[in-house]
C-alpha cells in the first residue's frame, strides 16, 4: 500500500524538528580583548608637542614597540568580537582598533595613526552573506 | 641595529589571529551547523585602485585606508598590512538520526563530515625608504573560504586574475 505524501512529509518534518531542537537554540555574546580608546585622549595628542611620557600617561605601556625608519613607534590595540547563533547558523565578527604613535628622535610625537573599526561591528547570525 | 636580521611575525604571534582561531574552534557540538568567522571588513579592489606603485605616498595610503592592522620594517622597507580573514565551518553528523533508535543509542554512531576553511585576503603595501609604494598586493588565499561538505576534495589553486595593483 502506498503512503500518502502527507504521511511521508510529517516524519521528515519531525526529524528536522528534532535535529533543530538538539542544535542549541539561540545565543548572542560578545568578547573584548582590551578596552576601547578614549577619543578625547587621541585627539588631544599634538604633533611636535606631546612627549612619550605624556602618551604613556594617557594610554599606559604600549602593547608593542616598533622601530621604523630609526624611529620609535608605540602600538596600542584592542579587539572586539560579536557573536550570534540562531539554531544551526552562527556568525562571529571580529575587528580591532589600532593606534600607532610615531616619535621623532627627540621623543616627541611626529605622526598618529588611529583607526576605529570595532564600533562598526554588527551582531549577525546568517553565515552566507558577505 | 646594523646587521640585525629582522623577521616578520608569524600568524600565531599576532593576537588577532589567536582570537580568530579560538573563535573558530569553539563550535561543533550540534548535529549540523554553519559557522562564519570574519576579521575586519574586506578591502575590495576598487578601494585600492588609487595606489600606483612608484608614485603613491605613505600619507595617501594612510589617509584613504586608515591605520594598518600591522606595520613592520624589513630591510629598510616599511610593510603595512590590512588584515582580512574569513573562516567558514560546516559539519553534519550523518549518524545523528540513530540517536532516536533505542537499538543504536548505546553504540558509537557518529559520522561527521565537513570542513573548516580559512580564507585570507590581507592587503599588503610595501614602501621604500622614501615612503613611496613599492608594491601593493592582496595575499593569496581568499578563495579558500568556503563551506565544505565533502572533506576529501582539496581546494583549487587561486584563480584571481591579479592580486597586485
Amino acid at each position: 500500500m502506498l503512503r500518502s505524501p502527507k504521511a511521508m512529509i510529517l516524519p521528515s518534518l519531525l526529524w528536522l524538528l528534532l535535529v533543530f531542537a538538539g542544535a542549541g537554540g539561540c545565543a548572542v555574546s560578545r568578547g573584548d580583548f582590551g578596552l576601547p580608546f578614549n577619543d578625547a585622549d587621541v585627539s588631544s595628542i599634538k604633533k611636535g608637542e606631546t612627549t612619550q611620557s605624556d602618551i604613556v600617561r594617557m594610554f599606559g605601556a604600549p602593547d608593542t614597540i616598533l622601530e621604523l625608519d630609526n624611529r620609535e613607534v608605540f602600538h596600542y590595540y584592542r579587539y572586539a568580537l560579536k557573536h550570534a547563533t540562531f539554531l544551526i547558523f552562527s556568525r562571529i565578527n571580529i575587528a580591532g582598533d589600532e593606534l600607532y604613535v610615531f616619535f621623532d628622535p627627540n621623543g616627541r610625537v611626529e605622526q598618529v595613526l588611529f583607526s576605529k573599526k570595532a564600533d562598526k561591528l554588527k551582531f549577525q547570525f546568517w553565515p552566507f552573506r558577505a | 641595529m646594523p646587521g640585525e636580521e629582522r623577521k616578520r611575525k608569524t600568524a600565531a604571534q599576532r593576537p588577532i589571529c589567536v582570537v580568530f582561531a579560538l573563535s573558530l574552534v569553539l563550535f561543533g557540538c550540534t548535529p549540523i551547523g554553519w559557522v562564519r568567522v570574519s576579521v575586519n571588513e574586506p578591502l575590495t579592489p576598487d578601494k585600492v585602485d588609487f595606489i600606483v606603485p612608484g608614485k603613491t605616498r605613505w600619507e595617501d595610503v594612510i589617509r584613504r585606508l586608515g591605520a594598518p592592522d600591522e606595520i613592520d620594517e624589513v630591510q629598510r622597507k616599511i610593510i603595512a598590512d590590512y588584515f582580512f580573514y574569513d573562516g567558514r565551518d560546516f559539519w553534519v553528523d550523518l549518524g545523528q538520526p540513530l540517536n532516536y533508535f533505542v537499538q543504536t543509542q548505546n553504540i558509537p554512531h557518529n559520522f561527521t563530515l565537513g570542513g573548516r576553511e580559512i580564507g585570507v585576503n590581507t592587503f599588503e603595501v610595501a614602501f621604500d625608504s622614501s615612503k613611496i609604494v613599492q608594491y601593493a598586493c592582496f595575499v593569496r588565499g581568499k578563495e579558500a573560504a568556503r563551506y565544505v561538505f565533502w572533506p576529501l576534495h582539496a581546494p583549487d589553486a587561486e584563480n584571481r586574475p591579479s592580486l597586485c595593483r
